[in-house]
């Protein structure tokens, strides 16, 4: 089963930005790490958008390996 | 057409004509009020976050007030009332006993709505005594026209009148199936009624004993920490009644849209008897910082909340074990690889899972609420709507439009307009509703207070252990906006769905639990049983507090006494109060 879709690519890319874009207020406020809100919501962009692309060429494959090992 | 639309089952309209003009009616009532609710809370963001302006900060509540009532009050439950109305109809497989009755109730509940929402508008006319600025939490000292009172109440009897139409159905087939078990959705039902009757206990006395008459001059003192108690007996139990129709359609739902069926049907009746006995004796942790109330009856409250969650995290792991059945039976595959056999390209599926997500991370904030020590840390700072934005804003609101995308067209005969837009709704709601809660949780950490047009005093600033205050700002902001757009595309779909051409064979009919109720004791479904034990637990968690506030501060005040804040607040009590009162006598008869 291989039927990666633009709407699941879609919400995983949400779903990943959302995940990434919080880290940043778990670095803050457990470790005090100050990452300025330009460079990382950018660099979180770039993430995201590069792994939707993947997604979208089947350069990244998720669930394929879980799936042959079963 | 696709998969889903390709049942050819009747659907709701076809075989129950005039209750799903009800349904529609009820549904569509809580849109309008979504719609609106939703244009007083971009207001509200961006003059907070000082990104616009439109309106000078002394009508700043009038706004919050109309964003919170019309949210959480009229959007909500015009909701619940639909989806309840359609739930019990559709499980029975009986129309209602009378339909003027249904109708009845629905007009008191517009009614009600008008009437409360005139006078909060009147508070943006400066030339006009109508004024409501007194928050969805209308409790004294602030003090509301009349007829925001009046309104509120003749709002609430019309749900209590739904209530008693979706127990005159049941009644009504209680008689023709003397064996039968409750269907499980009118079972849902009918405890979340019985919950809501016990929670208005405390309301009802709140507004026509104290709030109504002293609005109408009647009398001029008011004792407002009782009137904030009574308000939360029925507080926190409020919560549940928006929560318990979603977790209803996520049980009921969500299964047969992932492909597969309910892993219990038992656990769900546990889960909602579980709400009903646990989520009004619990009201006193929302007052954590009020001085008059002593700490041990708080510590009581917090105790009886971290029991609520159980209920939630049965919930969390029967309808993921259900969404993974479903994912199975579509040919998913591994240890996480069914995860992509989900249908992620339905709106419904993906908003109710997403919602259900943002409840987790909803939880874990509630939690922090709840402790008794680490609320001072958050209480009144913007953290508190943080949490609530994810619950009733996201868990409540999400999985409302998500179910509106699967019932909709049921109600209608008309296919929905566009699912990739509706796609992209819930989406956009789960991105806006992530930055928006995420800056609100964080400002909230740094002491940021919520209810106040202008949280930068003059001359003071707020310390951010990272980032920016106005980052923060502009995070809530883009979070709002991005939330306001989503609410117009959800409104737009459902008007153009409305607007669409008649087809047939749209019905979709639900799954059957792979437990069903055979597999459960009988005595789950004995009503009588659960409510005399509620109604007890209310009575043990609130008899002496109330007792107390009243003793201390007079059933019309003034007086707010606050109690000492010592390890055994109880003892000191019965010191003072052993042989003054039966309250005392009481206290110091069970104590040491």
């Amino acid at each position: 089963m291989n039927n990666t879709t633009q709407g699941g690519i879609l919400l995983g890319s949400a779903v990943l930005f959302v995940i990434i874009w919080e880290l940043r207020s778990v670095l803050g406020i457990m470790v005090g790490v100050d990452i300025h809100p330009v460079i990382y919501g950018t660099a979180t962009l770039l993430f995201v958008i590069l792994v939707a692309i993947g997604l979208n060429l089947g350069l990244i494959r998720f669930g394929d390996a879980a799936e042959e090992s079963s | 057409m696709s998969e889903q639309l390709e049942s050819g089952a009747p659907t709701f309209l076809d075989r129950f004509p005039q209750e799903a003009r009800v349904v529609r009616a009820a549904l569509g009532s809580s849109f309008i009020a979504l719609f609106l609710g939703a244009l007083f809370g971009i207001v509200q963001t961006l003059h907070r976050t000082d990104i616009l302006r439109v309106m000078d900060s002394s009508y700043y509540y009038t706004v919050l007030t109309a964003h919170g009532v019309l949210m959480v009050v009229s959007f909500t439950i015009f909701f619940l009332v639909g989806i309840y109305t359609w739930g019990v109809v559709r499980s029975l497989d009986r129309p209602l006993v009378d339909i003027r009755f249904t109708w009845a109730w629905y007009g008191m509940m517009v009614a009600g709505t008008l009437l409360a929402v005139v006078p909060i508008l009147g508070g943006f006319v400066d030339t006009s005594d109508l004024s409501a600025d007194v928050l969805f939490t209308f409790y004294a000292p602030k003090q509301a026209h009349p007829l925001f009172y009046g309104g509120l109440s003749v709002f609430l009897i019309g749900t209590w009148m739904a209530g008693v139409d979706w127990f005159r159905s049941y009644f009504a087939w209680r008689e023709d199936n003397p064996d039968e078990r409750i269907p499980l959705q009118t079972f849902m039902a009918l405890i979340t009624m019985v919950m809501w009757y016990i929670a208005s206990i405390g309301i009802t006395i709140a507004v026509v004993g104290f709030l109504l008459p002293w609005s109408l001059g009647l009398f001029n003192d008011i004792n407002a920490l009782l009137t904030r108690t009574l308000f939360w007996f029925w507080g926190h139990p409020v919560v549940y009644f928006w929560l318990m129709p979603a977790y209803m359609l996520w049980y009921t739902v969500l299964p047969t849209i992932s492909g597969g069926r309910l892993f219990s049907d038992p656990l769900g009746r546990v889960v909602f008897i579980l709400f009903l006995m646990l989520s009004t004796p619990v009201g006193i942790h929302h007052q954590y910082l009020d001085p008059g109330i002593s700490e041990g009856f708080k510590a009581i409250a917090m105790t009886n909340t971290m029991f609520l969650l159980l209920p939630s995290l049965l919930t969390a792991f029967t309808v993921v074990a259900s969404m993974e059945h479903g994912a199975r039976q579509r040919g998913g595959t591994g240890l996480f690889g069914w995860l992509r056999a989900l249908p992620w390209r339905d709106p419904a599926f993906t908003g109710m899972t997403l919602a259900g997500l943002m409840f987790a991370a909803g939880g874990f904030s509630g939690m922090v609420n709840a402790g008794l020590n680490i609320n001072y840390l958050v209480h009144n700072t913007l953290w508190v709507p943080g949490h609530f934005h994810l619950t009733v804003g996201t868990a409540v609101a999400l999985t409302f439009m998500a179910g509106t995308y699967w019932l909709w067209p049921q109600l209608t005969n008309r296919e929905l307009y566009s699912r990739p837009i509706a796609l992209a709704q819930v989406i956009l709601w789960f991105v806006g509703m992530a930055l928006m809660s995420n800056a609100m949780h964080v400002a909230g950490l740094f002491g940021m207070p919520r209810r106040t047009a202008e949280p930068q005093y003059e001359g003071f600033d707020f310390t951010a252990a990272f980032g920016s205050i106005a980052e923060f700002d502009l995070q809530l902001a883009i979070g709002g906006t991005l939330l306001t757009i989503s609410t117009l595309l959800f409104v737009i779909n459902i008007a153009l769905t409305s607007g669409g051409p008649k087809v047939s064979g749209l019905g979709k009919p639900l799954s059957e639990p792979l437990s069903g109720p055979d597999d459960s004791p009988k005595i789950l479904d004995n009503l009588k049983l659960w409510i005399v034990i509620a109604l007890v637990l209310v009575v043990l968690a609130y008899t002496l507090p109330l007792a107390s506030i009243i003793e201390r501060g007079g059933v019309f005040g003034p007086g707010v006494d606050p109690v000492p804040m010592v390890v055994e607040p109880l003892v000191i009590y019965a010191e003072t109060a052993v042989g003054n009162t039966a309250v005392g006598q009481f206290v110091g008869g069970i104590l040491p």
